[in-house]
Formats: structure tokens, C-alpha cells, sequence
């Protein structure tokens, strides 16, 4: 490892009499915009997540028609089975195949999670956008709104609202969506507060290009890596939120299973002694949320700037 | 300083009375009566418990009343529980969920802050490894599914520990672990980053040239650093405990007002709900504001500079 | 060498393992000093002055360190072999450090006064109402006023020009025979600069304290140091008395430094910078690692490295040029590529 002493040896004459002079310089360094790619890629806890994502988005698609039972077939002779080569995952209490189920669970899970968070991303742009871009008053009052919903905690809100709202897929993206937005509008306006004192966006306001535009074409797609990391961290927020509600009783109604409704009908069978009804949805839940966490960090690390070398 | 703190508070009692009015409003826009459900009561009782609960009133005057009475501490009567007094009902299960609150808090914050300074001294080693380990099932995994998983192990499995309710410390030790693990795994991830940001930095380096030994370097200068960032997320921690101790409650039968405030959703008990709301947010805002001051005391910074954040 | 060195380092080699490989930071790195004299080094961002100095006194965990040789001679002790008990009694009581930025090398969640005590203590023991005073005393030999308030103040709360006493209060604290100055002045103003190394001057004066300076500012150098050590990829290239350097500079790239300096009086012409960029120090590098940037460079600078040559007495200089089968060079004074001087 370490370098070889240099020659020791007494060079000879004939080398001192041509003067050479400097050498060619050597090849600049590659561009920093790849930089972020091949952190990416290194970060190998945010590929995993991501792969991950993938696999879990695949399952949630296709896992249904895999088997030939349908989610809420019920087969009273089949009731309560431990997995087999017939039902993959078991049965439950009335016999419906706990795969099927898992994988009809995993696609509301899902669309809740990313629907939530999607809404939650459009609303918070625009109210962050129009804030920050605003500035003065109009940003000292949507803010100190903002600031003043902040406060509720956001499972209390959530529950509130799916109380009066009842139960349902729609009334639960709702409910999550009505405290949710807050997070990302106050990233997003933070980001366009720090864009606005940029040279180039002030050269254009300056040379009357309207608000709209400058938002859409200048504030906002510049913004898009912090906001692509909250993004992907709101979504395991937004589904550990749906399970847990679910878990209560307040989510999605029969006959729909998700994996929240399916560990609340699992609980019981500690002292039963079926598992695997239990161990499905949990397993699912907590690798969906590490996935997602997973790949949100690795996200967020491979585009921080600091860590740019 | 006290001028900060002072601003706080105000905020804080703002925000608790947008809850209030919040939580009232939907509570009263939930279609349906309360008592409709009660099939056994003539309507001449329901017309006389509409009146003692002073649902026959207009929403103004109920609005009115109600947050007179909550001025005077008094949280109304409850419509479906045994015991009327909501007061006597907060008085009883508050201590309760306020000792398994305040075991799961010391955990997370006791055992994050010495896994995550492990973790950042044994860097890339496997303290760090462990750490890592942790954070990740503490995030990924939610509390009820870890709660089942460790119910299944432990008390029904090994049956060292009991399943449910509460009577001795030993009732408290799963409640407390499932309750504190995922608030565990953020202080600990964030005081690993925030010890390997301290110890990178030139002070350490400069204190360990006066002659200082290594461990006096760690605790009495870089801990010091670290742990400001981890007091800030206190707040949101202590949120995270609070929202998690209706589920474990709920799993664990523990006689709490997280049960209670549960089961008062499923029976739509309003009164109850709106307690268990105001109860709520009045701890959160509380442990918000002991934050904000425990900060402003430990930051040398804001104690003398005596301003703002 | 010379027996009457305080501190010697003799062929310093260093290998840092960083996350994209080995660098090796020093390749041969030899410099002594004497008491009551201030030695400079200087060289360009990234040269290894400030690893050096790290290096000495073990400021690199293990792990960081890929390969170490050399000795680091100090009171007939080889520090390089200390255990690290002993190192630490070396460390603040033998040699002592400032480091560039005041700031960041004060600790921020505590108090001057706590600072200061605590390296006192590390050392002596001695009761606390004593320590006390003796904080207030050194505060007041750096020059800093009204002393017993600024003990119980913290960091943030002093300029940069007080924050920088304090850290050098507190670098001597133990009472050091050996202070290493990394940059002490970089971070500060020019009026304050004055003020620090007068600072650092009067000290030496009074206490017979050896200075290694390292700094990139040859303006500090003319100003206080006795003798210059230039430093270049990692070893030193050539050394001499400041008179020497300054005057009749026996190495291309210490030419290159001097050109650099913007002149304030006569032509001022364009400012000029060396060609190239310093070599990366994750590649070996087999002869002169100034030759790709040389203009003077010959057929034997790329193969060979050369060794210290002595251009007079008390003068070495690490280039071909002086030996005895090279063309003696008239100095260019102008590195540009392609303009005479």
C-alpha cells in the first residue's frame, strides 16, 4: 500500500541536458450531476428500498390472479387452514384465502398511501408556491395559518374527521389529506423563499414575466429534489396512518380488507394459535414502510448538496 | 427569554381553542342523533336526556356553554359510559396512561441517546450496525404489530410476562417496549448523526490537543453539542408516545384514557370525544412548551442572546 | 539535522484511508525547530501542513491511517511509539496547537473560562480557586481585556480577534515548550492578523517558546518567522532562513509563490498564478511531483525524485537544478507559460 521508496540510484547525465517544460494538463473531472446518480446507486439501503417498492407495487397488481380464489370467497369447509400448496398464506374464520387477501389489502394500502400523499403534495405546492412567491402580507398570512393547524396533532385531526365522515377508502384519503398538506407547504414555500433570492428569477420578475409563470417554469422544478424526498417519506406516514385506523375500526369497511383491518381481525388469534393470519399483513406493513423509508433516505442523501464532492 | 416563552404560551392557547372550536364543529356535524341508536328508550326519555345534555339548544348557545364549562375545568358528562363525570373518568385513567406514557418516554429517550452515541463512537463498526439495526425495525415496524409480536413471544409463548390489563410493573414492561420502540429508533438515529456531525468537527480535535482524555472530549464537549438537535424533536416524540398509547392501551386492556378516548369513537359518545381531544391536545401543548423551554435553557446561545430560534 | 532541535521529524510518511481510496498525504515529510524560533511552513490548500502537525501529535484515529513511517523526535522520545496515556501528557503540556478557524475550535456549549480551566487541570493539579486566577492570568497575557468577565462568557459571544487569544490562552495553558499555529490568522482581518502575531512574537520572546507556524500567507512569513520550510504534495522542497527564501529562492515552485504576489508599487502588470493544478495525492508519484507544472522540468525530473541539495549553508532545496550535471537557471520571474519574465 504504501508507495515504493523512488529510486535511490544517481540518475544519469544525459537526463539533465533536455529541458522538457510543463506537461499537458490532465482530464477535467466529470460533470457533478452524476455525482448524484452514482450516490444513488452506492446508497445500497435506498436501492434495496426501492427494488423493494417495486416488487411490493408488482405483488399488489398481479397477486390477486395468482390464485384462483377470489379475496371474499368465503369456504366454510376450509376454514382457519395453516398454509399450504393449496391456500399459500391459509385461511381465516371463513375461509377466504389470506394470499388473495393480502395482496387485495396491499393494493389499498397502497393506493391509500400514495393517494394521500399525492393530494397532500398538490395542495401544499400550490399553497407553499403561492405563499412564498407572494411574499409581504399574503405570505405572513397564509403562513401564520398554516402555522396555526400546525398545532393539531395530526392523528387526532385524522380520527376526528373520519368520525364524522364514516368510514370508507375515499373519507379515509380525506381525512388524512385535511392536516397533511401542512408539512409539504411549508417545505415547498421555504424552498421558493430561498429560489426567489437567485439572480436569474429576479432578472425575470424584473422583466415582467407574471407570477404564474415564473412558479411554474422557474420556482417549482427547481424544488423538486427536497419535495421528491417528502414525498417519499409522506407515504409511510400515510399508510402506517391508514392501518392504525383501521386497527381502531375507523377505516376501510367490509367487505374491503386492508392490511390494517386484517391484523385487527388477526389479533385474536395470539390465543387461537392461527398465526398466520396475523403474521401476513405485519410482515407486509413494516417492509412496505421500511421500503419507502428506505428508499426516502437514500433519496434524500444522494441530492444533498453538502455531500457533493 | 421570558418574552419568547410568553409568545409560546399565547400561541399554544390559540391553537388549543382552534381544536376546541374544531373538534366541536364536527362532532356537531356528524348527521344522526346520538341516542338514536338506544332502542330501548321511549321518546319521551330521549326528549328528556336531549334536554340534560342540552342538545335541544341551539349550536350557539351549546358552543357557549361548552367553553364556559371547559374554562372551569369542567368536561361535562359523558353519554355512554358508567360513570358520568368525565372529570372523575379523566381523573381516574389519567395517572395510569400518564405512568406507561412517562416509562415509554424515558426508554425511547434513555435508550436512543446511548444506542445513537454507541453508534456514532463505534462508527462503521458494530455498534453502529446494531443501531442502524434497531432504527430500522422501530420505524418500519408499527407499534400494535411489535406489540402483538412481543404479546405472542412472551406471553403466550414463553408466558413469562402477562397478556393484558395492569396491576403490577410487570403488566407494564410490554405495553412500555412496544410503545417506546419506534420513538427509540428516531432519537437514536438522530443522535448518531448529530454525534458524528459534533465529533467531525475542529473543536473536539482542538480539545483533545490541550491534553484531554478522549471520554472527558466525548461527554463533556461533544455530547453537550449533540444533544440540542435531539431536545428540539422531543415535541413530535412525545406526540408519537401520546397518539401511540390509544393503540397499546387498547391491545393491552390498560385501564388509560387512550381506551377510554377509543372506545368512546366506536360508541360515539361526543362529550367524550370531545374531552378526550382537549385532554390530548393539552398534554401535547404542554410537552411542546417544556420542550421549548428545556431548549432555550440547555442553548447557551438563545439563554443569553435571549431571542428568537 | 541538528542536536539542539526541540522537535525533529525525520521522513514522515502518512497514507489516509478516505472513502474513495488511499491518499498518501505525506511522502517524506522532514523539519525540525529549535526553541525561541519560529519556523514556517508554507505551501498551497491541500500540501499536508496541517496533516502533518495533525500527525504529530496522533490526531488520527487508527482507523483513518493506512500506513505511518518516520519518527517524530521530541525530548528523546519517539512520539509516533507513545501509547496514547503518554501522548496525552505530551499533548497541551509539551506541545501545544491553535487552531485556523476560532470559532469552530472553541467548544460552543462552554465557556472560556471552563475551556482554559479544564486544560490547566488536565494537567496540574491544582485547586480550583487557583485555576481561576490563573485563567484571568492568562487571559491577560494574550492581550485580552477585562479578562474575569470574559471567563464566564462563551464563544459566540467574543469577536474573532478575542476568540483567537482565548484559543491561544488556552493552547498554553499546560505550558508548552512547542506551539503549533495552524493558520492562526486566516480567518481574521488584516488589522487583527497584526495583532495576533505580535501576540505570538511577544510571547516568544518572553518565554522562549518554539512556533511552528503553517500558513499559505507569505505576508505572515516575511513578518515574524526566522526560518521557512516550503511545502509541496506532501514533502517539504525546500527550507532556509526567511533572508534565504525570500531573497534567493532555490526552487521553481517557491519562484511560483513569490511571483504570485500582487505588487502594490511599480508594474503591476497581470496577476499571475502557477500553471496547473497540485497533483492527486490518491496516484503514486514516482520523480519531482512539481515537474508536470515546471517550465524548467528536464528528462530526469519525471523518473527521479531528488533529493535536498544544499544551494548554501542553512539552505537545501529539493531540485534537479542544483546538481552538478544541470544548466544553471538565471530565476524567471515569470511562471507563465510561454512569456519571458
Amino acid at each position: 500500500m504504501m508507495p515504493a521508496h523512488p529510486t535511490e540510484a544517481a540518475p544519469p547525465p544525459e537526463l539533465f541536458r533536455s529541458r522538457i517544460g510543463p506537461a499537458p494538463a490532465p482530464p477535467a473531472a466529470p460533470l457533478a450531476e452524476w455525482h448524484a446518480l452514482r450516490r444513488l446507486r452506492a446508497h445500497r439501503l435506498g436501492l434495496a428500498g426501492l427494488v423493494m417498492i417495486g416488487l411490493l407495487t408488482i405483488m399488489a397488481v398481479v397477486g390477486p390472479s395468482l390464485v384462483p380464489y377470489a379475496y371474499d370467497e368465503q369456504n366454510m369447509l376450509e376454514t382457519n387452514e395453516p398454509p399450504s400448496a393449496r391456500h399459500w398464506f391459509g385461511t381465516d374464520d371463513f375461509g377466504r384465502d389470506v394470499f388473495a387477501r393480502t395482496w387485495v389489502g396491499a393494493r389499498i394500502s397502497l393506493f391509500v398511501g400514495f393517494s394521500a400523499a399525492l393530494l397532500d403534495l398538490l395542495i401544499g405546492v400550490v399553497y407553499g408556491g403561492i405563499s412564498g412567491a407572494s411574499g409581504g402580507s399574503v405570505d405572513l398570512a397564509m403562513m401564520r395559518v398554516v402555522d396555526l393547524l400546525y398545532g393539531i396533532p395530526h392523528l387526532l385531526s385524522t380520527i376526528l374527521f373520519m368520525v364524522v365522515l364514516g368510514p370508507g377508502l375515499f373519507t379515509i384519503i380525506v381525512a388524512m389529506v385535511a392536516t397533511g398538506w401542512l408539512g409539504m407547504a411549508r417545505l415547498v414555500r421555504g424552498q421558493v423563499l430561498l429560489l426567489k433570492e437567485l439572480d436569474y428569477v429576479q432578472a425575470a420578475h424584473a422583466l415582467g414575466v407574471p407570477l404564474s409563470r415564473l412558479l411554474a417554469r422557474h420556482l417549482i422544478p427547481n424544488t423538486m429534489g427536497p419535495i421528491l424526498v417528502n414525498l417519499t417519506l409522506t407515504i409511510p406516514t400515510a399508510i402506517f396512518t391508514e392501518a392504525t385506523l383501521s386497527f381502531l375500526g375507523l377505516g376501510v369497511p367490509l367487505p374491503l380488507a386492508s392490511w390494517g383491518t386484517m391484523t385487527a381481525e388477526g389479533l385474536v388469534t395470539l390465543l387461537t394459535g392461527q398465526t398466520w393470519r396475523l403474521f401476513f399483513p405485519a410482515v407486509f406493513i413494516s417492509l412496505t414502510m421500511f421500503a419507502f423509508n428506505a428508499f426516502g433516505d437514500g433519496l434524500r442523501d444522494a441530492l444533498d448538496p453538502r455531500l457533493r464532492r | 427569554m421570558a418574552a419568547y416563552l410568553l409568545r409560546r404560551l399565547l400561541a399554544s392557547l390559540l391553537t388549543l381553542w382552534v381544536i376546541v372550536t374544531l373538534t366541536f364543529v364536527l362532532m356537531h356535524a356528524i348527521p344522526g342523533d346520538p341516542f338514536l341508536t338506544e332502542a330501548r328508550l321511549s321518546p319521551q326519555a330521549v326528549r328528556n336526556l336531549r334536554t340534560y345534555y342540552g342538545l335541544d339548544r341551539p349550536l350557539s348557545v351549546q358552543y357557549a356553554t361548552y367553553v364556559g364549562n371547559l374554562l372551569r375545568g369542567d368536561l361535562g358528562r359523558s353519554l355512554r359510559s358508567e360513570v358520568r363525570d368525565i372529570n372523575r373518568i379523566v381523573r381516574e385513567g389519567l395517572p395510569v396512561s400518564a405512568l406507561l406514557g412517562a416509562q415509554a418516554l424515558l426508554l425511547a429517550i434513555v435508550g436512543g441517546v446511548t444506542l445513537g452515541v454507541l453508534a456514532a463512537l463505534g462508527h462503521n463498526r458494530w455498534p453502529d450496525h446494531l443501531s442502524i439495526g434497531v432504527a430500522i425495525i422501530g420505524i418500519s415496524v408499527p407499534s400494535f404489530i411489535l406489540a402483538t409480536l412481543l404479546i405472542d413471544v412472551f406471553a403466550v409463548k414463553l408466558a413469562v410476562l402477562p397478556v393484558s390489563l395492569w396491576g403490577t410493573w410487570r403488566h407494564t414492561v410490554l405495553p412500555t417496549v412496544s410503545l417506546a420502540l419506534t420513538p427509540l429508533a428516531y432519537v437514536a438515529r438522530l443522535t448518531r448523526s448529530s454525534m458524528l456531525e459534533e465529533l467531525s468537527q475542529d473543536y473536539v480535535k482542538a480539545a483533545l490537543t490541550r491534553g484531554l482524555s478522549r471520554g472527558r472530549v466525548i461527554v463533556r464537549h461533544a455530547l453537550r453539542g449533540a444533544l440540542l438537535p435531539v431536545v428540539t424533536v422531543l415535541g413530535p416524540i412525545t406526540a408519537g408516545v401520546l397518539a401511540g398509547s390509544f393503540i397499546i392501551e387498547n391491545i393491552f386492556g390498560i385501564p388509560g384514557i387512550g381506551k377510554i378516548f377509543v372506545l368512546s369513537i366506536s360508541d360515539r359518545d361526543y362529550p367524550l370525544i370531545l374531552s378526550g381531544a382537549v385532554v390530548y391536545s393539552v398534554l401535547l401543548l404542554l410537552a411542546n412548551l417544556l420542550v421549548d423551554v428545556g431548549y432555550t435553557i440547555l442553548d447557551p446561545r438563545i439563554r443569553i442572546a435571549g431571542g428568537s430560534r | 539535522m541538528t542536536t539542539d532541535a526541540l522537535l525533529q521529524i525525520d521522513d514522515l510518511r502518512l497514507g489516509l484511508r478516505t472513502g474513495n481510496g488511499v491518499v498518501h498525504a505525506l511522502r517524506g515529510v522532514s523539519l525540525d525547530v529549535r526553541s525561541g524560533e519560529v519556523l514556517a511552513v508554507v505551501g498551497e490548500s491541500g500540501c499536508g501542513k496541517s496533516v502533518t502537525m495533525q500527525a504529530l501529535l496522533g490526531l488520527f484515529a487508527p482507523g483513518q491511517i493506512a500506513y505511518r513511517t518516520g519518527r517524530v523526535l521530541f525530548a528523546g522520545q519517539d512520539l509516533l511509539r507513545l501509547s496514547e496515556p503518554d501522548l496525552r501528557r505530551v499533548r497541551g503540556a509539551e506541545i501545544g496547537m491553535v487552531f485556523q478557524d476560532p470559532m469552530v475550535a472553541l467548544t460552543p456549549t462552554l465557556t472560556i473560562g471552563e475551556q482554559i480551566g479544564e486544560a490547566l487541570l488536565a494537567h496540574r493539579k491544582v485547586p480550583s480557586r487557583d485555576a481561576r486566577r490563573r485563567v484571568i492570568t492568562l487571559l491577560e497575557q494574550v492581550g485580552v481585556p477585562h479578562p474575569e468577565i470574559r471567563a464566564r462568557q462563551y464563544p459566540f459571544q467574543l469577536s474573532g480577534g478575542l476568540r483567537q487569544r482565548a484559543l491561544i490562552a488556552a493552547a498554553l495553558a499546560g505550558g508548552p515548550k512547542v506551539l503549533i499555529a495552524d493558520e492562526p490568522t486566516t480567518a481574521l482581518d488584516v488589522t487583527i492578523q497584526a495583532q495576533i502575531l505580535a501576540l505570538l512574537r511577544a510571547l516568544q520572546r518572553t518565554t522562549d517558546l518554539a512556533v511552528i507556524l503553517v500558513t499559505h500567507d507569505l505576508g505572515v512569513v516575511a513578518e515574524i518567522a526566522h526560518r521557512v520550510a516550503v511545502m509541496y504534495a506532501g514533502r517539504i522542497v525546500e527550507e532556509g532562513t526567511v533572508e534565504q527564501i525570500l531573497t534567493r529562492p532555490a526552487h521553481p515552485y517557491t519562484w511560483g509563490l513569490l511571483d504570485c504576489l500582487p505588487k502594490l508599487a511599480g508594474d503591476r502588470g497581470r496577476l499571475r498564478s502557477i500553471e496547473g493544478q497540485p497533483p492527486h495525492l490518491m496516484r503514486e508519484i514516482a520523480g519531482c511531483a512539481f515537474a508536470v507544472r515546471c517550465p524548467h522540468a528536464m528528462e530526469v525530473c519525471g523518473p527521479y525524485a531528488p533529493p535536498l541539495f544544499t544551494a548554501e549553508d542553512g539552505h537545501r532545496s529539493a531540485c534537479w537544478l542544483l546538481h552538478p550535471s544541470a544548466e544553471p537557471v538565471a530565476r524567471r520571474t515569470c511562471l507563465m507559460a510561454g512569456r519571458p519574465g
